[in-house]
């Protein structure tokens, strides 16, 4: 039974975002990567429907399992369209043509290295006392299958709904999960499960990142990976640092903004900007930008802030003027979200 | 407006600590500035990282900024700055820099060890411990709450509500959200007796007669106390009866409460 709910937990976070991620990785501009591209693509996607689905219903005061029933058939409806459209007739090509993977020694380096810090913090623990809303929100929520009615803190009703959270849905999405993958304990995938996949998560942006900055050339990007790895590995000097925010508490949606978030944000803003421009591009921005503001309040602050700059940069520096109002729609949910916020607050 | 940056400059020590992340995030600005090679990722890697800098100790931004999140958490604004893609891009362009093994064997070793000691090792005991339980929880939270629950069930007692120490309160419902809380974490935002309750439970020595008294008022049926302030006997002359013993700590129930003679 155990072993029925992992999979089934594995089909919602990686089969499925991987399949409706495919997609958007292909229309781009077909450079590398177009794996752990689907992979970023279809999880930013999924994440960014879960909040637009999510944040109204909650105000709705709809029940929690109406919220996973709407959701996982949007998803599955999505990937669907994907098979039939696209990743039946490619995928032979996708997964036999362009990914040639070489194995070389600093190549098998940088994956032990990422495996050890992924089994790390999966096979120890951090206890940290924020869990108390974020996580209790998510065991609420499934228990009393509500949207944020019941304070974390108690188990009481609230009489207004919490401002600051009620925007960011992330301990919804881990209820979700928890519903989904026939009952897993919302504890056990945010404190077991889930911290070793946000770093496994982290270093697929780290290495498309590498890709985008490398093109073509296999040992520089393999020398940057290292250098990554060594780099948050040794962000230990404070507790506020992005990369003691990824390894200890990776599963809170503000450790998300800052280990996940803006990594994937210079990325996708620099694809949309320079190397890969188009449709699909700047709609997986909004979509990374709609994930951000999922995971914390933080990250509608942090989304704005990084988009605009960079738009701003290549606005200027590069003459593609193009880009302002192409950045502004791909921050509309940041943009909405904070009116809501202020209106709300 | 100068109180303003001086408390960025604050938010700023603190994040970075004592480690020198800035002087080589600072320097590897300065390389990617002035090398040749680095013109072309000089809009990625450059300008945005000296306007987050500009925005993030703007003491109008930080103003507007601080009003919208709250002052204490604003050093999360150092998130924006990318400094593990500019170190690591830094050092593959320095590398690049010599065409000979050796040499860039050596520099490679240098900017290593330049990072290694710049920062803090992460993946030790100052961070992690050795797991309890898949749930990574105090096992004592998940005894308290299988017990009650159990306990709960017995008596056909919905939703049951405890009141147990500061300390536990932070993981019981993250294990079993069917049991409700006297008070949260901090007691944020509570009325007068559970206030009072938290203070008497989290005392170095609870006095039973004031604890049931408020245990009551606050419609608690169970109360979850250490064992070791050896409150049995204390606690049954005022209708609590031992539900179990739940690692270290003990379960009491409020039989007054069920048969309605308190």
């Amino acid at each position: 039974m155990a072993v029925f709910k992992i999979l089934l937990f594995c089909l919602w976070l990686f089969v499925l975002p991987f399949i409706n991620g495919l997609p958007l990785a292909w229309k781009q501009k077909k450079d590398s990567g177009i794996l752990f591209q689907a992979m970023l693509y279809g999880i930013s996607l999924e994440l960014a429907l879960f909040e637009i689905l999510a944040v109204p219903m909650t105000f709705l005061k709809c029940p929690l399992k109406m919220l996973c029933c709407l959701w996982a058939a949007l998803t599955l409806l999505l990937a669907a369209f994907s098979c039939v459209k696209f990743v039946w007739p490619q995928c032979r090509a996708v997964l036999f043509g362009h990914e040639k993977m070489g194995y070389t020694p600093m190549f098998l380096v940088i994956i032990v290295c990422v495996l050890l810090q992924a089994a790390y913090v999966t096979l120890n623990q951090h206890i940290d006392d924020d869990d108390a809303y974020y996580v209790a929100t998510a065991v609420t929520a499934v228990e009393t299958d509500t949207l944020m009615e019941y304070n974390p803190y108690t188990g009481n009703l609230y009489s207004k709904l919490p401002s600051r959270y009620v925007l960011s849905a992330w301990p919804l999405y881990l209820a979700s999960l928890s519903v989904l993958s026939g009952g897993l304990h919302p504890t056990l995938i945010a404190h077991f499960l889930l911290p070793g996949l946000v770093v496994l998560f982290a270093y697929l942006i780290y290495a498309l990142i590498a890709r985008d900055l490398f093109p073509d050339n296999r040992g520089r990007q393999e020398v940057f990976l290292l250098f990554i790895i060594l780099v948050l590995s040794f962000s230990g000097f404070s507790i506020y640092s992005s990369g003691t925010f990824l390894f200890i508490r990776g599963w809170q949606g503000k450790a998300l903004v800052a280990g996940v978030s803006v990594p994937a944000l210079f990325y996708l803003c620099r694809r949309a900007m320079v190397t890969a421009r188009g449709f699909c591009t700047w709609f997986s921005l909004f979509c990374a930008v709609t994930a951000t503001c999922l995971f914390s309040s933080m990250g509608v602050i942090i989304s704005l802030i990084s988009v605009g700059v960079y738009a701003l940069v290549y606005g200027m520096k590069e003459r593609q003027w193009r880009c302002l109002p192409y950045a502004a729609l791909s921050c509309g949910s940041a943009i909405l979200s904070g009116v809501v916020y202020l209106f709300i607050s | 407006m100068q109180l303003l940056f001086a408390e960025v400059l604050e938010y700023f020590k603190s994040y970075f600590a004592d480690s020198l992340y800035p002087l080589l995030f600072f320097l590897c600005l300065v390389l990617i500035a002035f090398h040749p090679g680095a013109k072309k990722e000089r809009p990625a890697l450059l300008w945005p990282n000296l306007l987050f800098l500009a925005v993030i100790f703007c003491p109008f931004t930080a103003y507007v900024v601080m009003k919208m999140i709250g002052e204490l958490v604003y050093w999360r604004m150092f998130w924006l700055l990318t400094i593990p893609i500019t170190l690591a891009y830094a050092a593959v362009l320095l590398l690049e820099s010599f065409s000979r093994k050796k040499a860039r064997a050596l520099l490679a070793a240098a900017c290593a060890a330049a990072i290694v000691c710049s920062g803090q090792f992460l993946f030790t005991e100052d961070y992690f411990s050795s797991r309890l339980n898949y749930f990574k929880i105090p096992t004592d939270a998940i005894y308290v709450s299988e017990t009650i629950s159990a306990h709960a069930k017995e008596q056909e007692i919905e939703n049951p509500k405890a009141a147990t120490t500061a300390f536990l309160s932070i993981y019981i419902r993250q294990y079993d959200a069917g049991i409700r809380l006297a008070y949260g974490r901090n007691m944020v935002k509570g009325d007068v007796s559970e206030s009072k309750l938290y203070q008497e439970i989290n005392s170095a020595q609870p006095d039973a007669e004031r604890l049931t008294k408020l245990a009551r008022k606050a419609e608690c049926e169970y109360l979850a106390l250490p064992a070791s302030l050896e409150m049995d006997d204390a606690l049954a002359e005022y209708n609590f009866e031992i539900v179990g013993i739940a690692g270290e700590y003990t379960v009491y129930f409020d039989v007054g409460t069920e048969s309605g003679n308190d």
